[in-house]
């Protein structure tokens, strides 16, 4: 089964990602803002793949980033997308440094999310 | 010759050579060695010759001179003998003059001893010192003593002995021969420089010989393919070495100009190749920028930051009306009075950055936030664009993102036109499908059941009754509209009739025309589409010259009313009138031509074979305003009998029917009415099934007690036997609408059981419509005269 920890303050946003992954072989595992899903991605440090927003109350996605990549020790990295509704090359290139895979734009299309999704978890295995 | 062959050769004429030279010098050294011995000889011939004399050598002064002549003769190399006396005076002397030999006279042998005076002294002394010495060595058999005199002339002193018969000897005198050392050893060295010099030439003559040898053999084919190479080296590769020696090298080169061959033509293939890579390279970009300048089609490419590449289509100036193209923003350039709002620009703007130098997943992600059609407001009018858009990767990064765009203005336009005129044409062939006059009496009748239900919905406060009466009218449009296969009509009536269906079940009280009219009306705007197509398109097409005549016989019908033709004394006349009312009538078969056509599509809906209908109508023709009625009766009692009462094809071959169903219309006269038999070879009438229903309608037990009330239900309204609601039938309305409308008209429908209940509680019966032939109009005249 694969683990998927969706980090989004956004109950709609986090039910579309849930109906995206709603196969038998995926398991969503939610977090509501920047500050639990820093707790969450943590204790699954194992996850598949990390969906999580850039703003968000408390840390927003790349802070959030930030500290998992400071407490991450041998464990390889999630593939990460992040979702916003705007981009700037600043915010990318840390995106980037701190393991941004994708970049996606709100709102989302179900079936490309599933895509890449898979196509990262794939890439990742 | 082979190389190795030469150089064996070569090596052969330098041992042959150097073995002559050693010869040579061989030669020499065995002239010189025949030098000495020859003097040896001499020595020992003068010895003996002396030792010979045997007395005075003043007695053999004849034999001494033969033997100084021949020694003169013999060796050349002595100048001169002379004889000396024990005291060391001349006795006698022979010189060489020239080639000749002289004896020297008395008088220069004196001049000689004159002369040499001191050294006859000299030669006196050392005589008298050696004599015994030179004696004893000569006893010895040793060669006499050489002296050095101070002439620097080398002579050989003889002792001249004279030999007693007792074997002893006594010492007489000397011989002395003078020799000329330089004759003898000039000849000797002449020898020596001559056999130098030969050798030296001969060394020369070698050593310019190997040296040709090797030039011309081996070093200049050599240097010559040295040439040819760097000729080859510098791209001329029709320089041919030609070397004709049958050597290696004579193979090398022929080797050599195979390779030169093969590198030519190599060369020439690459050159070609290079050539034709070029000119195909050069054509396609020509084709690139070709195709981008006169293709109709908007191309171009978005680099980082959203920059607009400088290459692009020039259709692209036309379609975005500017050539301020290049290195412009895409947002700027595309977007600018375009329908996309602040929020939609952000987005693509934020999508496009996402993507470009972003992994291919970027475009994936967010591709469908790039618009497929935008539309742009320009003061001539709107511009539709069509957008494609194509992600450019290198190595998995997206370094471009290109974009397609069409002006799709004029097409989007000839796409509603052609839309339009499709639906027409469509609504036309559908028209035409149902014939004319059955348009035309669908639009009377449909016109009437809309303006009914309108004024109902009006009118009315909440009514069961009116809004039953709504809903069987629309249902009876859809019904008549599915039969002509009006399929735009259909589309919308079936929502109004799901809408009415639903309120007369709700039993609302909330009678709302805001909310019903809106449904009607849909339904009598897509009418209103039909009709005006129908008077505008067809009518007008089909009456042209008829309009005239048609006139003609409506005048006439007037006219002739309801004149019985029977009653006329006139028979031509009265043909005339019967033929003038006929005009107006039709034929059971007529009416019934549009439901069988329907029939076959009714019963693919139901997986049945289509039913074969069989039509009586004994030459009986019917008035033509009652069409439209007998039409919507004709068409429930047909979908009735398809729906329940014929079974499925399987079920009717058990049974050991046809596996088609037969349909029965019958139409005779019964005291001035019409009576229409309508049946079927079906399982019959479900009675159990609608007993059932009837207990749950709450309808009361008296009117259940007998089969023939049971069978009654059947027209009443909101019944159906069938266990699902079908597409055909089975709303409940039906054959009560169909009651009402033949009522309306001063007619009716029963139901007559024409056979047993079999063990399922099924009976068959039929159907009888009854219409006074007032309302029917025409009756059973002259038929056959008319047809």
């Amino acid at each position: 089964m694969k683990k998927i920890i969706c980090v989004d303050d956004s109950i709609d946003q986090r039910e579309a990602v849930k109906s995206t992954f709603s196969a038998d072989e995926y398991e969503v595992i939610e977090a509501i803002d920047g500050e639990s899903g820093l707790n969450t991605i943590l204790s699954h440090l194992d996850a598949d793949l990390l969906v999580i927003d850039f703003h968000m109350p408390k840390l927003n996605g790349l802070e959030v980033l930030e500290r998992v990549n400071a407490h991450r020790q041998d464990q390889k990295k999630i593939p990460t997308v992040m979702f916003t509704t705007e981009t700037s090359k600043e915010r990318r290139k840390i995106g980037q440094e701190l393991g941004v895979d994708v970049w996606f734009i709100k709102p989302m299309r179900s079936e490309s999310f599933l895509q890449v999704a898979e196509a990262l978890i794939a890439k990742a295995s | 010759m082979s190389l190795t062959k030469k150089i064996v050769v070569l090596l052969l004429v330098v041992c042959g050579t150097a073995m002559s030279i050693n010869g040579i010098l061989e030669s020499n050294r065995i002239s010189s060695k025949l030098f000495k011995e020859a003097a040896v000889f001499h020595q020992t011939l003068l010895k003996n010759s002396a030792i010979g004399l045997g007395r005075s050598v003043f007695e053999v002064q004849e034999d001494l001179t033969e033997i100084m002549i021949s020694s003169l003769f013999n060796t050349k190399s002595v100048q001169s003998v002379l004889v000396f006396n024990n005291d060391g005076s001349y006795f006698m002397g022979l010189v060489r003059e020239q080639d000749a030999i002289r004896m020297l006279e008395e008088e220069e042998l004196e001049k000689l001893s004159e002369a040499n005076s001191n050294f006859e002294d000299d030669f006196s002394s050392f005589l008298n010192q050696k004599a015994s010495l030179v004696l004893a060595e000569l006893e010895e058999g040793k060669d006499s003593p050489q002296v050095i005199d101070p002439h620097k002339k080398l002579y050989r002193n003889v002792a001249l002995l004279r030999n007693f018969e007792d074997g002893e000897a006594e010492h007489v005198g000397f011989m002395v021969m003078d020799y000329d050392k330089k004759y003898v050893y000039e000849s000797v060295e002449d020898a020596q420089y001559r056999l130098i010099l030969w050798s030296v030439i001969l060394g020369i003559v070698l050593i310019v010989f190997i040296f040709s040898f090797l030039e011309y053999s081996i070093v200049a084919p050599i240097k010559k393919l040295k040439e040819g190479a760097l000729k080859i080296a510098s791209g001329n590769y029709e320089h041919t070495v030609k070397i004709k020696s049958r050597d290696e090298i004579g193979d090398l080169s022929i080797s050599f100009d195979t390779m030169r061959q093969e590198v030519k033509n190599f060369t020439n293939n690459l050159q070609t190749l290079v050539e034709e890579r070029t000119l195909e390279l050069s054509r396609k970009s020509q084709d690139i920028r070709s195709m981008l300048q006169n293709m109709h089609q908007g191309i171009f490419v978005i680099l980082v930051d959203r920059i607009v590449h400088k290459e692009y289509s020039n259709y692209l100036e036309t379609i975005l009306q500017t050539n301020e193209i290049a290195g412009k923003d895409v947002v700027d350039l595309l977007f600018v009075n375009s329908n996309l709002g602040k929020n939609d620009l952000n987005q693509i703007v934020a999508a496009l950055d996402s993507c470009l130098e972003e992994s291919e997943f970027g475009f994936i992600a967010n591709e469908h936030l790039f618009p497929s059609e935008i539309i742009k407001e320009h003061p001539q009018g709107q511009q539709i664009l069509e957008l494609t858009w194509e992600a450019i990767s290198e190595e998995n990064i997206i370094k471009k993102i290109m974009v397609i765009i069409r002006d799709v203005t004029e097409l989007r336009k000839l796409q509603a036109d052609a839309n339009i005129k499709n639906r027409q044409l469509d609504i036309i062939s559908q028209i035409m499908a149902s014939s004319v006059e059955s348009f035309e009496m669908f639009a009377s009748a449909t016109q009437e059941q809309l303006n009914d239900a309108r004024s109902l919905i009006l009118k009315s406060s909440h009514n069961l009754e009116s809004l039953d009466i709504i809903f069987r009218n629309v249902h009876t449009i859809k019904g008549n509209s599915r039969l002509y296969n009006f399929s735009f009509l259909v589309e919308v009536v079936h929502e109004a009739e799901e809408y009415f269906g639903a309120l007369r079940e709700v039993d609302s009280k909330n009678w709302d025309p805001r909310k019903m009219l809106p449904y009607l009306e849909s339904v009598e705007v897509q009418f209103a589409e039909y009709f005006d197509i129908y008077e505008n398109s067809i009518k007008g097409m089909l009456s042209g010259g008829n309009e005239k005549s048609e006139l003609i016989l409506r005048q006439c019908l007037n006219i002739v009313g309801d004149l019985e033709a029977d009653k006329i004394e006139n028979k031509q006349l009265a043909q005339v009138v019967l033929m003038i009312q006929n005009s107006d009538t039709f034929t059971l078969k007529e009416v019934l031509d549009p439901v069988i056509k329907s029939v076959s599509s009714v019963a693919k809906e139901l997986g049945k074979p289509s039913p074969k209908v069989h039509i009586v109508d004994n030459g009986i023709r019917l008035k033509n305003h009652c069409r439209s009625l007998l039409n919507d009766v004709f068409m429930h009692c047909v979908r009735n009998s398809m729906d329940h009462g014929i079974e499925l094809p399987e079920n009717r071959i058990e049974l050991g029917k046809s596996a088609h169903g037969n349909i029965f219309f019958k139409v005779r006269i019964v005291e001035k009415h019409f009576k229409i038999h309508i049946f079927d070879d079906g399982r019959g009438l479900n009675l159990e099934g609608l007993r059932k229903k009837g207990r749950k309608l709450n309808v009361s037990p008296e009117n259940l007690d007998t089969d023939i009330k049971v069978a009654q239900l059947i027209f009443r309204s909101g019944l159906s036997t069938a266990e699902t609601v079908t597409k055909i039938s089975g709303r409940g309305v039906g054959m009560d609408a169909i009651k009402g409308f033949l009522q309306k008209n001063g007619g009716d429908i029963e139901l007559n059981f024409t056979g047993q209940k079999d063990m399922h509680g099924f009976q068959p019966f039929e159907f009888i419509i009854d219409l006074p032939i007032s309302v029917l109009g025409a009756k059973n005249g002259n038929i056959e005269q008319v047809a």
